[in-house]
């Protein structure tokens, strides 16, 4: 699923017509997990001036850039965001973490080989999705190995 | 694809606000810009 296709789904899940407040903190916790690969391409592009293969096949997988793009796309770090903003009474911060979260699991079934760690930080942070999409046995056995 | 476009009409017309109808609008517009390339494409 694409950038404004996940804002969509997340509008329609989370989105409230009675609370039109919620519209911006879900619209933009639908954006915030994919910011970080814009942030690396127009670094990359504009100011390394790398070439485009280049970012597509190597620039892409380099741990530091991988670990900046996990950090937005961790479960367990999202979920201690909504914790934190509902103790901290923070409604409308608690609903964009929501919408993180959202995202993050729309991922977790759709991508393969770009998959990000969605449980970066944690006991199963090695995870990777990448063996989410086979059969269920493969995908049990490869969730058991990771942790 | 066509969830997403049908989607976005359904929340344009459910969010009469500038601002979330500019943010949807925008989304309908990249969308209206990947059919035509693809029909370009196709053709």
């Amino acid at each position: 699923m694409n950038t404004p296709g996940h804002a969509i789904v997340n509008l329609l899940i989370l989105g409230r017509r009675d609370r039109r407040s919620l519209f911006a903190p879900v619209a933009f916790g639908a954006l915030l997990p994919d910011l970080p690969m814009f942030v690396f391409y127009a670094y990359e592009k504009s100011w390394l001036k790398t070439p485009e293969r280049v970012i597509r096949s190597e620039a892409y997988y380099d741990s530091g850039w991988q670990a900046f793009f996990d950090v937005f796309n961790s479960l367990p770090l999202l979920a201690l965001g909504v914790l934190v903003a509902r103790q901290l009474a923070r409604p409308h911060a608690a609903v964009l973490f929501l919408s993180m979260m959202l995202h993050t699991v729309c991922d977790l079934a759709l991508h393969r080989e770009d998959a990000h760690q969605h449980f970066f930080h944690s006991r199963i942070g090695a995870f990777k999705v990448l063996s989410l999409t086979g059969p269920p046995a493969t995908m049990a056995v490869s969730f058991l190995r990771s942790i | 694809m066509i969830v997403v476009v049908v989607g976005a009409v359904v929340l344009f017309k459910q969010y009469p606000g500038r601002g979330p109808r500019m943010f949807l609008g925008l989304i309908l517009a990249c969308y209206a810009l990947y059919i035509g390339y693809a029909l370009v494409v196709w053709a």
